[in-house]
């Protein structure tokens, strides 16, 4: 922690306000000594000003009056002055009444300038009260501390969080009142200090309360800057345990529902082969014929199960993309083996296009993008008739990649291009042997690839096929 | 006459797997490829068979009451007398993070149980084995 910032002017444990720090300090306030001093001072200065003013007036008058003594009526004036002292007096009580004018001046002006100060010191007062209010009242925990590291806010909600209350930990260095774990993260209000930029830290985090309860937190840590010099850092952060809990519940739901759908599935379509293979006794045309009906119904509940789960994750957000550099060529050699049966079955040929094996790796998440991929091999086999071909390849284009899936297929019609990528939408399939699909291969292919910062587009003409291009950042 | 030939090596198959339909089902077809298989309902179980006989393959399910097969694969891993029995995992457990634990957890192989056709997974194991073969 850098050490060479002076402290924090303000905020001490009688004081508590972070406000402070910038607005009002107690050197500003005026006190009763200093009053009275500025009262003298500024007494003493129109005294002077106003004696001033008397001295060159009565000169004035005095020069005016010279003619008039010495040439007219001298001698009868003089005797006048001399006689009766008229004169000094009158310059004495003028001198006084001068004096005691002056004092009264001065006290107003400054009783004045007094009164604007303490209306300005209300005002800020107010002013920072009602910021330390909203600052409390935040709903998410607020601690701050100064450039050595010491307390100098807690509000309400970090008190409920932490179980310290915000009297007993100000002016402490913050690691004693505040204990975090989990290594590599709880540092930072040091990194944002030492850094001079935000740190944030997401769900990351582990508060221990003074309970020894554990909570898990996101924290963003903010240095308090105050030109260009650290002053402190200021950290908001919020409990994240129930998020967590609740999206590791969500996970293990859609843990338990994969495994409990899948289980009898399996049973159906290892004991439909086990028939079909004539495990049981040789079947007849017609029970054959039944038989495929049923391992049909088996193969679409297991693409439904599949999609729907994936479809879950993806809405959820629980889904994580694992991004590694990833070979585009490999990707789709994979999904064209995964889906080698289908396309034999069908008469389909399906071509990955030689130049492929030369292009950039992208950064991807591989099982997905072979997932994404896989549903648009499956789709363009469901749509191709017998004899027709899938032909996969891929061109650089500023700073991505363009992979088009091609198809000879039954193309999609102009008014159904729209929905094409919604959630549940199926086009219609003139060829009748083909299997049905959820309507969800296309929503889970875009989420993936939005996912990926890439996008998917189609173009496609009725009668000629359907191209799926996927762009994706190189 | 020539040499008698050799007769065939039976391989050992452990199959844990806690649905009984499954466990019979997959039993059959294993047994109809000549592979000796012994079929156990849970990772418990198949530690304590593994405390006196050594499989040539072990085909385990995830999902298992009380141990779960992850716990399962980790003292497997852990045994030095065990650790280099290959592991196939056929499971329902579809998501990455299961895929990704599984295999890094030491499994050679896994299988999504809906995703794959009966023949497909007969063709894995025979694949497997004689990958094992090779190792020895």
């Amino acid at each position: 922690m850098p050490n060479t910032n002076t402290p924090l002017p303000l905020g001490g444990p009688g004081d508590a306000g972070a406000i402070r720090v910038v607005r009002l300090g107690p050197s500003e306030s005026p006190s009763p000594d200093i009053g009275e001093r500025q009262v003298e001072k500024r007494t003493l200065e129109l005294f002077f000003l106003a004696l001033g003013m008397v001295f060159v007036l009565t000169l004035s008058v005095a020069l005016l009056m010279v003619p008039v003594i010495f040439w007219q009526r001298a001698p009868q004036v003089l005797e006048d002055i001399w006689r009766k002292g008229f004169f000094g007096f009158l310059a004495l009580s003028l001198l006084f009444d001068v004096y005691l004018f002056s004092r009264r001046m001065g006290l107003s002006k400054l009783r004045l300038e007094l009164a604007k100060q303490r209306s300005d010191r209300e005002l800020l007062l107010a002013a920072k009260k009602m910021d330390e209010s909203l600052l409390r009242s935040i709903g998410e925990g607020v601690f701050a501390v100064d450039s050595h590291g010491r307390l100098i806010l807690l509000n309400q909600r970090a008190e409920e969080c932490t179980g310290v209350s915000e009297e007993k930990a100000l002016s402490r260095p913050f690691r004693e009142v505040l204990h975090f774990d989990k290594l590599g993260v709880e540092d930072f209000v040091e990194r944002a200090m030492q850094t001079q930029a935000a740190v944030q830290v997401d769900g990351d985090a582990v508060l221990i309360k003074s309970d020894g309860h554990h909570i898990s937190i996101s924290v963003l840590a903010s240095p308090v800057l105050e030109n260009e010099q650290v002053r402190g850092c200021i950290v908001v952060f919020r409990d994240t345990t129930e998020q967590r809990a609740l999206d590791k519940l969500k996970t293990e739901f859609i843990s338990i529902a994969s495994h409990q759908l899948r289980t009898p599935i399996t049973g159906l379509r290892w004991y439909t082969a086990a028939l079909a293979e004539g495990q049981a006794g040789a079947l007849n045309p017609e029970q054959q014929e039944l038989l495929k009906v049923i391992e049909g119904c088996v193969q679409h509940m297991v693409v439904l199960v599949d999609d729907l789960l994936d479809v879950a994750r993806l809405d959820q957000g629980t889904l994580k993309v694992n991004l590694l550099p990833v070979s585009i060529s490999e990707v789709l050699a994979e999904a064209a083996r995964a889906l080698e049966g289908k396309a034999n079955k069908f008469q389909v040929s399906v071509v990955i296009d030689e130049g492929l094996a030369s292009t950039p790796a992208v950064r991807a998440d591989k099982a997905l993008l072979t997932e994404v991929f896989r549903n648009l091999l499956d789709n363009a086999i469901k749509y191709t008739p017998e004899k027709g071909s899938v032909r996969m390849s891929a061109q650089r284009a500023e700073g991505s990649l363009i992979i088009s899936v091609s198809d000879t297929g039954v193309g999609v019609p102009a008014m159904e291009m729209d929905r094409l990528f919604q959630k549940f939408s199926r086009i219609e399939n003139p060829l009748s042997n083909r299997e049905r699909g959820s309507g969800l291969g296309l929503y889970f292919a875009k989420g993936i690839i939005e996912k990926h910062g890439g996008r998917i587009w189609v173009s496609s003409n009725v009668g000629e096929g359907t191209t799926f291009y996927v762009r994706l950042p190189l | 006459m020539g040499v008698p030939p050799l007769p065939q090596r039976v391989y050992k198959i452990l199959l844990v797997e806690d649905e009984e339909f499954l466990r019979r089902v997959f039993k059959s077809r294993m047994v109809a490829q000549g592979y000796d298989v012994t079929d156990v309902e849970s990772a418990e179980s198949a530690l304590a068979w593994l405390g006196q006989s050594k499989p040539d393959l072990i085909v385990l399910d995830l999902y298992l009451p009380k141990m779960s097969g992850f716990d399962f694969l980790r003292h497997v891993k852990a045994d030095p007398a065990r650790h280099d029995i290959p592991v196939l995992i056929l499971s329902g457990l579809g998501q990455e993070a299961d895929i990704r634990k599984g295999l890094a957890l030491g499994a050679q192989e896994y299988v999504v149980k809906t995703q794959v056709e009966p023949r497909e997974l007969m063709d894995k194991i025979r694949h497997m084995l004689a990958e094992g073969d090779k190792a020895t």
